[in-house]
């Protein structure tokens, strides 16, 4: 059903409202409107109305909610979440008609579906305006059509196809919907239920299996919705790398091992030697020499460095909260921001907090020819971070010594880089800068639902992502017409696929060019 | 100034079980240009879900309407290339999510597609299937979209004959070819898009008769067309539009 309704939204105080605005032109049900506006009716969103000239204006308090195409762009709906929608539709359903609300009025388009961050369920929009009336089927091509953008999360059994063969009956109305959606739930209840409880495992020596990904985060409610429709493919979920916690405890163990065997190696050679002269505080002293050189080593390893990370961190956090006063380096010397003048800074529309970053798969695929093989990463507790670049330079401000007293002088490294990742656009001839998001970033040719819009027909709506995690980052094609290639490849990449990019990595979405800093 | 009046129907025919074909209509004034889009579907009654498919396609290039036409138009795209690419993006984007969709569902879903898309003074065609657009133009009816089909041979009860089969639609290849055309409107031109549950009944003869009757309107057309189809020889889906172009004066209709 076609409304032409303009919707936009606000804040007012603590609350969030969508606004849509009726025009004149558009008939209004007067008691309809009454109705929703005097009544809270379980499953629509409680409204108010307001007059404006001689348009209707009528809010809808959205607060704490997140629009269902908001979620739908970043993850798919579990089979749980979905069912949960198609009953909140059935129950909001049969409310409206307890209130005499036509059912033409439910508004089923999905950045105006709002539903609960934890549990997806869901509050509608109601417009009491004169439409065509279509009945049921407004609800069937709604479901159908989440079904084939492909939101919902496939599970072992075949509840879509049951889903769809009941919609097709000539029978089809809201009742045999319920039922349908009551006897999947049962089932799912059944089988459960029926699953055996596993008994925890006896504990081994062999490391714990990485556990799989949530793919159902809860996503935080933001304050001003940002609408945009269309729904992407997901990274497909991949298991999470090993944590660095368990190599870190076996390598402490292996290094206490050693310490033990050098210190009794060296007991019993220092015994050997002087056993016979008698001098045993000779023995006595080459153990403890040795003692004290793996005692400064393990300390070196395992604690030193774990306290600079703390401090690092800490730091960090402290000049966020500041006003962007400078702070000196260690040493006292001024940090400039490399390649700072003369660029643009184009950020990234102020959009939704993002989930956690999900890892992405290991590569399968080889990558384009002209990259050379990433370069191992070094483990992270022996890695320095990098210094801390700040804007301008304040000659007053003193940095606090650290814990451990006053810290060493250092010199400033003018080739040291910050530790930020960003792209570089080029297409435009300003070298637009971007910056990532939570560690990705969405590019494609729709403003409203991409981190940054690239106007160039050739560049599909939702082109590709760029991901950056630990360090390394990766892109990846979304399923785009013209392809994305890396350091002009004629090998466009396979779909869906993270491919690793490099400090420089030129990467050609269609034939707009991005390069990659990190 | 020209205006557009058009019209059309889609209904399930005379021996089917359901109306797997969807049609879509959608005329007025974007970002300050003037634009008509006109869409017949064609579910594939031989894979499964071509209802399902034929109705996505069918919402999407709505959407596409609304949100992405005008953001396109205001960014300046309006040269034939850029439109041409355009369309194929959406036609592409539309391909996968059916592909997605089969295989989500274990089966091989399709939809024929066949857009007229009008922008100012020009038209664009993308065509995928064997769904037809038909124009009248100076008392020539001429046929502007080549059917993607080939025979194939086929035996049934010991005998040999020849059925037609689709070699391109929408949700069965990786990558959709669309048959593409464009070019310039004329006043007086009448264009037809239908399905072939409409011309494998009618003759050109019946649809160029029913076509040159300037008085009747589009919509009144459509119904005209399925009337002359005999009681019960309708054996597929029928959906056709009928859209004319004509001087501004008379007004906007359906």
């Amino acid at each position: 059903m076609d409304y032409n309704i303009q919707f936009s939204y606000e804040n007012q105080n603590q609350n969030s409202y969508l606004m849509a605005t009726i025009p004149p032109l558009k008939k209004v049900i007067e008691y309809q409107l009454q109705m929703m506006t005097s009544n809270e009716i379980p499953g629509l969103l409680t409204s108010m109305k307001r007059q404006s000239n001689e348009n209707i204006l009528i809010y809808y308090n959205i607060t704490s909610r997140i629009s269902l195409g908001q979620i739908l762009n970043r993850r798919k709906l579990s089979r749980k979440e979905f069912l949960t929608l198609l009953s909140g539709i059935i129950k909001t359903w049969k409310e409206m008609q307890e209130y005499q609300l036509e059912s033409d009025g439910l508004y089923l388009k999905e950045d105006y579906i709002f539903v609960t961050s934890d549990t997806c369920e869901p509050a509608f929009v109601f417009l009491p305006i004169c439409a065509r009336s279509q009945g049921i089927e407004s609800v069937k091509n709604f479901i159908q059509s989440l079904i084939l953008k492909g939101v919902i999360e496939t599970s072992n059994d075949n509840f879509i196809q049951i889903l769809l063969n009941t919609m097709n009956e000539d029978t089809f109305q809201i009742s045999s919907l319920e039922a349908c959606i009551e006897k999947l739930s049962m089932e799912r209840r059944a089988e459960k239920s029926s699953t055996p409880k596993v008994e925890p495992p006896k504990p081994s020596t062999s490391p714990a299996p990485p556990s799989p990904v949530p793919t159902s985060n809860p996503i935080p409610p933001t304050s001003v919705p940002h609408p945009a429709p269309s729904v992407r493919d997901e990274v497909p979920p991949a298991p999470e790398p090993k944590p660095q916690k368990p190599k870190k405890d076996i390598k402490k163990t292996i290094m206490l091992i050693q310490a033990v065997i050098a210190i009794a190696a060296a007991a019993g050679v220092s015994f050997v030697a002087f056993q016979k002269s008698g001098h045993y505080e000779y023995i006595a002293a080459v153990v403890l020499v040795v003692a004290a050189v793996e005692f400064v080593i393990y300390r070196e390893l395992f604690v030193n460095n774990k306290e600079k990370a703390e401090k690092t961190s800490k730091e960090s956090k402290k000049e966020s909260k500041k006003e962007k006063k400078p702070a000196r380096a260690r040493g006292g010397r001024a940090v400039e921001i490399p390649g700072g003048e003369g660029k643009n800074i184009s950020t990234a529309s102020p959009g939704l907090q993002k989930e956690a970053p999900v890892t992405p798969p290991p590569v399968v695929q080889t990558p384009p020819v002209q990259s050379p093989p990433p370069v191992p990463q070094p483990p992270v507790n022996q890695m320095p971070h990098a210094p801390q670049v700040l804007p301008g330079y304040d000659d007053t401000v003193m940095e606090e010594p650290s814990e451990g007293g006053i810290e060493e002088t250092d010199f400033w490294d003018p080739q040291a880089r910050p530790s930020e990742v960003y792209l570089e656009y080029t297409g435009d001839g300003s070298g637009t800068r971007i910056m990532f998001q939570n560690g990705r970033l969405l590019v494609g040719r729709l403003v409203s639902q991409v981190d940054f819009a690239v106007n160039n027909p050739k560049v599909g709506k939702m082109h590709a992502e760029f991901i950056c995690q630990n360090g390394q980052c990766f892109v990846q094609d979304l399923n785009s017409k013209n392809g994305t290639y890396i350091n002009g490849s004629e090998e466009r990449l396979t779909s869906n696929m993270p491919y690793p990019l490099q400090n420089g990595d030129r990467v050609s979405l269609a034939d707009s060019e991005f390069v990659i800093h990190c | 100034m020209i205006t557009i009046t058009y019209g059309g129907i889609s209904e399930i025919g005379d021996r089917r079980s359901s109306n797997q074909d969807s049609i879509l209509h959608l005329y007025g004034t974007v970002e300050g240009h003037q634009a008509g889009l006109f869409v017949v579907a064609d579910g594939m009654g031989g894979l499964a879900y071509g209802r399902e498919v034929s109705s996505y396609i069918i919402s999407e290039l709505k959407r596409w309407w609304e949100i992405d036409l005008p953001q396109m138009l205001q960014n300046g795209y309006t040269k034939e290339e850029e439109i041409q690419e355009l369309l194929d993006q959406e036609i592409w984007d539309i391909n996968q999510a059916a592909l997605r969709f089969g295989k989500q569902t274990g089966k091989r879903s399709g939809s024929t597609l066949s857009l007229l898309f009008f922008l100012d003074q020009r038209y664009f065609i993308k065509n995928l299937g064997d769904s037809r657009i038909y124009r009248l133009r100076r008392q020539e009816l001429e046929r502007l979209t080549i059917d993607q089909t080939t025979l194939q041979p086929v035996r049934k009860n010991g005998t040999l004959y020849y059925k037609n089969v689709l070699t391109m639609c929408i949700g069965v290849l990786d990558v959709p070819v669309a048959y593409s055309a464009c070019g310039y409107v004329k006043l007086k031109d009448c264009y037809l898009l239908c399905s072939d549950g409409l011309y494998n009944c009618l003759k050109e003869d019946s649809i160029f008769s029913i076509m040159q009757d300037g008085r009747t309107e589009p919509k009144e057309m459509a119904v005209r067309m399925r009337g002359h189809i005999p009681p019960g020889k309708a054996f597929d889906n029928i959906s056709a539009i009928l859209v004319r172009i004509e001087e501004k004066k008379r007004g906007v209709g359906r």
